[in-house]
């Protein structure tokens, strides 16, 4: 707008012109400057200072007009104004009075308002002073409830109202004393709520350490009602298998009710700990009480893990692994419900470093321990506390390997044992058959350890094949066999049969065969002795297939699968092995007896002038012998055993009369010397040939036969009586009847053999027959034939 | 009462603090005679002592208290360590079943280097951690009687027993001088004083300890 009045300047070019836009602006109440500095600028003021000029007259010609018409009423005003001024002036006068008249009358008044204004002041302090108070008292009773609470034992509370107070009053409390009495008094009772609850979490401590071992011992016994719950399980499979060929057994789909009941659970009251832990967190202490925690029980820890040395480990392991079961029990239900307060790696961390003391305390009791019950004793509760601690979740593979490092001292200690019982068993035998009279010896003897074929009750009395040390042997195999599953049980082995085979071989090589193989060679058991002892072998050696299946059964190996094995024992091989052994050495015994009857050949008149009516006196002996030997080993060794005995006999009489006739004791012989012999193997023969029938062995279809374990000797004798001895040089007839004839033999005794008439007085005789001469021309040439060979 | 000089007292007795190291002997010691509790677990080398002054049935009787340290290698002082003394307090540990097992060796050392008639006290310490307390009260208590000693159980962290297991040890010392003094009156050499109280002699000091009540 201020552009478009410079332009109308420029444009006009009258003074009127210029004089009324300037009016108008005037008029409009515009601004004359930018008009007034163009004028200027232009270098023409005065044609605008005469237009302004101009307009002044104007304007002062208007206002002259203007105070003439208002002339008349400005004296009107002016009378009217006098008027008002002698009114007000009454007024004046008026009011005075009035004033002196109120004052008079409201000084009382006046003092009251002083005392009003006063008592105001007063209320205002008063109010104040209220208000101060009441914040006080609202902290006060803050510091009460405080108080109560702390007396009370109610921690948690006093320190939300001691918060309470240090949050939301200490700042605004007005009294500076009262304030820093508060303030001290805050940090004091938080110390001391602190110190509080810290007792208390030690009088915990006291309770849960006397309590760990009950915890423990509950939780073994707990592992140890499942583990019994598991063996009557088993024990009624092991009878349904028994009682299979009855048909399906109820038994195998019987729901167990008692595993459906729920174990009660172990009652322990962690509240303390909670509540400290809580307590600490509040009071922003919570690293220190995590720490605080963690050593202390650490500590405890320690100390339970101190083994008494007042009391021996067999005594004192019990309560010793009860109360670390207990510690561990209780760490995992802290770490489990205590929100942090323990770490997982903490607990593993301090397994770990327990468990390892307990193996390494472990492996020195067991180093020392002398006796395989107290190992198993220990290991018992050992693999109770495995099972126990292994359900909250740790690890027990340290604890499995200490057994099974064990195991082998176990077995030792059982085996030295074993040793022991059955060297005092073979000792004491007497090596006869048992007699039994009753049934109940009969099933503790014989039935309980199968060693009939059938399982019939004979009649009383019975007598058995066997003598007493075999069921007696029986029974320490049965009790190393179920020693040794005992041990082997719960620990890591899942199928522990192989290795109770093992061990069970190593008892009956070791032990049992060793202690036989001592009996066989110790010299101290007669004839009838020795051959028991060779019966009892051969049972025991049946026995094997009893203590297998006793050990397949205890494994848990059904009966079927155990007998459809193949694999047996090692020591079945060796106790066969045995039994030649003790055949040998019944052969020896024997063969030691007959050289004693043997002996009396040299009573033999080797040169008598007439021949003998009866067979010799060592024969009789021998026969005498022979003849009891037969009918004892008949009752009780195996026909194959009688026959190695009895044809070692007769063997060894044979081999004697050769040797007797091949020694020097023997210088010359006669014919009727030979005839003795003749009749002596006669007799010896026929009783060969009744105990080869009588016995069953011809039965067996053996090729030799007792006979023919004469057959050196026959030939001799049938060759020395023969009228036409050089017939020996015939090989047709050699092969035929002298087969068994040695050319160096032969040659030594035909130099013995000495006709009467060659005595020094059988000149003399005249009992010379044509038959005998013709005998001795033969003789003479077999002789001189003979000693060409040679 | 008078006004008395700290070195005016009646009687002197020498008390020696004995027990395997880091049971608690110094500590027992600063408590009793400067009330102070140090959980720094510095050993003591070779020997420190205090003293300090009680009263026993209005008498002075100062308590010179030997402490030592604990290892093997300070063991050379024994003779001039227990020389002189006429009580001693045998210090275990009630955390650590090693100490109270030690306990006693140290008896048997006492009574080697000391008169018979030492006033002997079993002293179980830390018993404030009673959640890692390794030997019972019981089992000490029984062990205490059978070797003739008084027995207590303290802490000296909490000043627990302590000043009641010194105030103890120093006033059977007292009686049992008592007692000698009484003896001495039966001296044939000594004036006679009236009537003579007939004491048993030594079995007295026995009966004494065994009518007192020293439990913890």
């Amino acid at each position: 707008m201020t552009a478009q009045p410079m332009k109308r300047a420029i444009v006009e070019s009258g003074d009127g012109g210029l004089g009324l836009g300037i009016a108008t602006f005037i008029a409009n109440g515009e601004d004359l400057g930018p008009i007034i500095r163009h004028s200027f600028e232009s270098g023409k003021p005065e044609a605008l200072m005469q237009n302004l000029r101009s307009i002044v007259k104007k304007k002062e010609v208007e206002i002259e007009e203007l105070c003439r018409l208002h002339y008349e009423d400005f004296i009107l005003a002016v009378d009217e104004l006098r008027g008002v001024l002698v009114d007000a002036d009454e007024l004046k006068g008026m009011l005075y009075g009035e004033n002196s008249h109120l004052q008079e009358a409201s000084a009382d008044q006046l003092l009251k308002l002083d005392e009003l204004l006063e008592l105001y002041s007063v209320k205002k302090n008063v109010g104040e002073a209220i208000t101060t108070l009441k914040i006080c008292v609202e902290v006060f009773s803050l510091c009460m409830t405080c108080n109560n609470f702390i007396a009370e034992a109610k921690f948690h509370p006093a320190l939300k109202t001691l918060d309470l107070i240090q949050k939301g009053y200490l700042r605004n409390i007005p009294l500076k004393l009262v304030k820093k009495v508060v303030a001290r008094q805050i940090p004091l009772i938080k110390l001391h709520i602190e110190k509080k609850v810290c007792s208390e979490f030690n009088d915990w401590l006291v309770h849960i350490r006397r309590m760990a071992k009950q915890i423990g011992q509950a939780s073994i016994s707990q592992a140890s009602s499942a583990r019994q719950k598991g063996e009557e399980m088993r024990a009624r499979q092991r009878e349904a298998e028994g009682h299979s060929h009855a048909g399906p057994d109820e038994h195998l789909y019987a729901l167990d009710l008692e595993n459906t009941e729920e174990e009660s659970a172990l009652h322990f009251d962690l509240t303390p700990v909670y509540r400290a832990h809580h307590m600490h967190t509040c009071l922003g202490m919570e690293d220190k009480f995590r720490d605080y925690y963690y050593k202390n029980r650490l500590m405890q820890l320690n100390l339970d893990m101190q083994i008494s040395t007042s009391q021996p480990f067999l005594e004192s392991h019990q309560p010793f692994l009860a109360q670390v079961a207990g510690f561990f029990i209780v760490e995992e239900r802290v770490l489990r419900t205590a929100d942090g307060l323990l770490l997982e790696s903490q607990v593993e961390t301090t397994w770990e470093t327990a468990i390892g003391k307990i193996t390494s305390i472990l492996e020195e009791q067991f180093s020392r321990m002398r006796t395989a019950s107290h190992l198993l004793l220990i290991k018992d509760y050992v693999t109770l506390l495995g099972a126990a601690v292994n359900k909250y979740g740790y690890r027990i593979t340290q604890l499995i390997e200490v057994l099974e490092k064990s195991r082998d001292k176990y077995h030792q200690l059982l085996l030295l044992d074993c040793r022991k019982q059955i060297d005092d068993v073979l000792t004491n035998d007497s090596y006869e058959q048992m007699v039994i009279k009753k049934e109940y010896e009969y099933s503790m003897n014989v039935t309980a350890f199968h060693l009939e074929h059938d399982d019939a009750i004979p009649d009383f009395p019975y007598v058995t094949s066997f003598s007493s040390s075999v069921p007696d042997v029986c029974r320490i195999v049965r009790s190393f066999i179920e020693d040794s599953v005992s041990y082997l049980s719960y620990g890591g082995l899942m199928n522990i049969y192989d290795v109770v085979k093992a061990y069970l071989d190593r008892l009956l090589i070791e032990v049992l065969n060793d202690s036989l193989l001592n009996m066989i060679y110790a010299r101290s058991l007669g004839m009838s002795q020795m051959m028991q002892l060779a019966g009892n072998i051969s049972v025991l050696e049946q026995a094997c297939g009893m203590y297998l299946l006793h050990s397949a059964q205890l494994c848990g190996i059904p009966k079927r699968v155990a007998e459809r094995s193949h694999s047996g024992l090692t020591a079945r091989a060796v106790l066969k092995a045995s039994q030649n052994a003790v055949y040998n050495a019944l052969i020896n015994l024997t063969n030691f007896k007959v050289d004693e009857f043997m002996v009396l050949l040299e009573e033999v008149n080797w040169i008598a002038e007439e021949a003998p009516d009866n067979a010799n006196d060592y024969m009789n002996e021998v026969l005498i012998y022979l003849e009891t030997l037969v009918s004892t080993a008949q009752e009780i060794l195996p026909l194959e055993a009688l026959y190695k005995v009895v044809s070692g006999a007769m063997s060894h009489i044979s081999d004697s009369i050769m040797t007797t006739l091949l020694n020097d004791g023997v210088k010359r012989f006669t014919v009727n010397a030979v005839l003795g012999i003749d009749i002596d193997l006669k007799t010896l023969e026929a009783f060969a040939d009744d105990k080869f029938d009588s016995t069953g062995l011809s039965d067996l279809g053996k090729e030799t036969t007792f006979r023919d374990c004469l057959v050196e000797i026959r030939q001799l004798t049938n060759l020395l009586l023969s009228s036409q001895p050089e017939n020996f040089m015939n090989p047709v007839i050699r092969q035929r009847n002298y087969g068994s004839l040695d050319y160096k033999k032969l040659a030594i005794i035909c130099e013995k053999y000495k006709d009467s008439a060659d005595s020094l007085f059988g000149s003399l005789s005249n009992r010379n027959t044509p038959q005998q001469s013709a005998r001795k021309k033969s003789m003479d040439v077999l002789k001189r034939r003979l000693k060409d060979f040679s | 009462m008078a006004y008395r000089a700290d070195d005016d007292y009646d009687y002197l007795f020498k008390v020696v603090l004995i027990g395997d190291s880091g049971v608690g002997k110094s500590n027992l010691l600063s408590r009793f005679t400067r009330n102070e509790f140090s959980l720094e677990s510095k050993s003591t080398i070779g020997v420190e002592f205090a003293t300090r002054s009680i009263h026993v049935e209005d008498k002075v009787v100062k308590a010179q208290i030997w402490d030592t340290a604990g290892q093997e290698r300070y063991r050379a002082i024994t003779s001039a360590y227990y020389r002189g003394a006429v009580g001693a307090l045998v210090v275990y540990d009630v955390t650590r079943h090693v100490t109270f097992e030690n306990v006693e060796r140290w008896m048997r050392e006492l009574r080697d280097h000391t008169d018979a008639n030492i006033v002997m006290m079993l002293v179980g310490n830390k018993a404030d951690l009673r959640h890692l307390r390794a030997v019972p009260t019981e089992d000490a208590k029984a062990f205490a009687e059978r070797q003739n000693a008084f027995f207590m159980e303290t802490s000296a962290l909490e000043a627990m027993n302590v000043e009641d297991a010194f105030t103890e040890v120093l006033a059977q010392i007292y009686r049992v001088v008592s007692k000698k003094a009484l003896d001495i009156g039966d001296d044939p050499a000594a004036p006679p004083r009236g009537h003579t109280i007939n004491v048993g002699g030594k079995d007295d000091v026995s009966a004494v300890k065994k009518s007192a009540c020293c439990s913890s």
